[in-house]
């Protein structure tokens, strides 16, 4: 495992939520405090611009269950990941 | 101006007229002639002497085929062209050695195209080992055995149907299969990113389409062989009920 893989293995502190993007580089991390209504309203900014670019964001758990496609920015969300369109062929 | 030649400009000139002139300015198909009065000829070589030509010897002429006329080698331009170009090649390029200085330079700018080659297969490992980890993160303890010891993963679709994300290295086209009740697959889909992202990640927006909105995901994905089954009836609908209250048939 590389030191950026065990960096990226750091499990994230209780009660910090975290948008993962994923890109050509590996996913794009950014946490932010749901208790910090700055951090909170940066948070629904970033949604909103991967939404618009056409990413589709998905709330997953951590224990590995079925998450949900949200169409909207949900503060209660801990863990959002952020993927690209697929397309067919 | 011969004779032959203004013969071109008359309104007696005709269209087997260019081809002949070319080789022969008369009709004739066998004509002896001074080689000034042929553009072939003149187009060679200004030298004389006096050549027969017929139709096909324009190529004849061209490679020094003496088959069917009398020439020289001074009428066979091919022949002529290979020879001073073999001896011009031999004058216009000649071997350099390159100096101290421009093999130094040359070294030194391998080295750096070989740093980067390295920097970029690192950050492209660096990219595919985090990707792994997050798809780990996401898997189940099945899906994860499966993960690891078959390179598959097996998910259920948001309308129920079952499928099998194939996941060995460089795997991310046509690598879902669709799945019956009985766990045989029965089509085969490709349906990926495009955006260069390593293959795990592939295999994350995989997995939670097909898990979050299948229908969406079918709509889009590509189906190279077989058929997608209807989705599985789903308890409490009114089919379902129908089909439990009334056996099929013996």
């Amino acid at each position: 495992m590389t030191s950026l893989a065990a960096e990226t293995a750091k499990p994230i502190p209780e009660g910090v939520h975290e948008f993962a993007v994923l890109s050509p580089e590996g996913d794009t991390k950014t946490t932010w405090d749901p208790n910090n209504p700055d951090e909170v309203e940066s948070a629904r900014e970033q949604f909103a611009n991967w939404i618009k670019k056409g990413y589709a964001a998905y709330r997953v758990r951590r224990n590995g269950e079925r998450g949900e496609q949200m169409r909207e920015f949900d503060p209660a969300a801990d863990k959002v990941i952020f993927a690209p369109a697929l397309r067919g062929g | 101006m011969s004779p032959n030649m203004a013969a071109m400009y008359t309104t007696e000139y005709q269209e087997q007229d260019v081809w002949e002139h070319w080789v022969a300015p008369t009709f004739s198909t066998q004509t002896t002639y001074t080689p000034i009065d042929t553009t072939w000829v003149a187009w060679c070589t200004m030298q004389t002497p006096t050549i027969t030509y017929t139709n096909q010897q324009i190529w004849q002429g061209w490679i020094m085929d003496t088959g069917t006329g009398a020439t020289t080698q001074a009428f066979d331009p091919w022949p002529q062209w290979m020879k001073m170009a073999a001896a011009y090649q031999l004058v216009a390029t000649p071997v350099r050695t390159p100096t101290p200085e421009e093999v130094e330079a040359n070294r030194l700018a391998a080295e750096r195209r070989r740093i980067e080659q390295e920097k970029a297969a690192e950050a492209r490992a660096a990219a595919a080992a985090k990707a792994r980890v997050l798809l780990r993160s996401l898997l189940d303890e099945e899906q994860l055995r499966t993960f690891e010891q078959e390179e598959k993963v097996h998910v259920i679709g948001s309308h129920g149907r079952r499928y099998c994300i194939n996941t060995p290295p460089g795997k991310t086209a046509g690598n879902i299969d669709v799945l019956d009740e009985a766990g045989e697959k029965v089509a085969q889909l490709c349906i990926h990113l495009y955006g260069g992202e390593p293959d795990a990640d592939n295999w994350i927006a995989q997995k939670l389409a097909i898990e979050t909105d299948e229908d969406a995901f079918l709509k889009v994905a590509i189906v190279q062989r077989g058929k997608v089954p209807p989705a599985p009836e789903a308890p409490g609908t009114r089919s379902h009920r129908r089909r439990v209250r009334e056996p099929l048939a013996a």
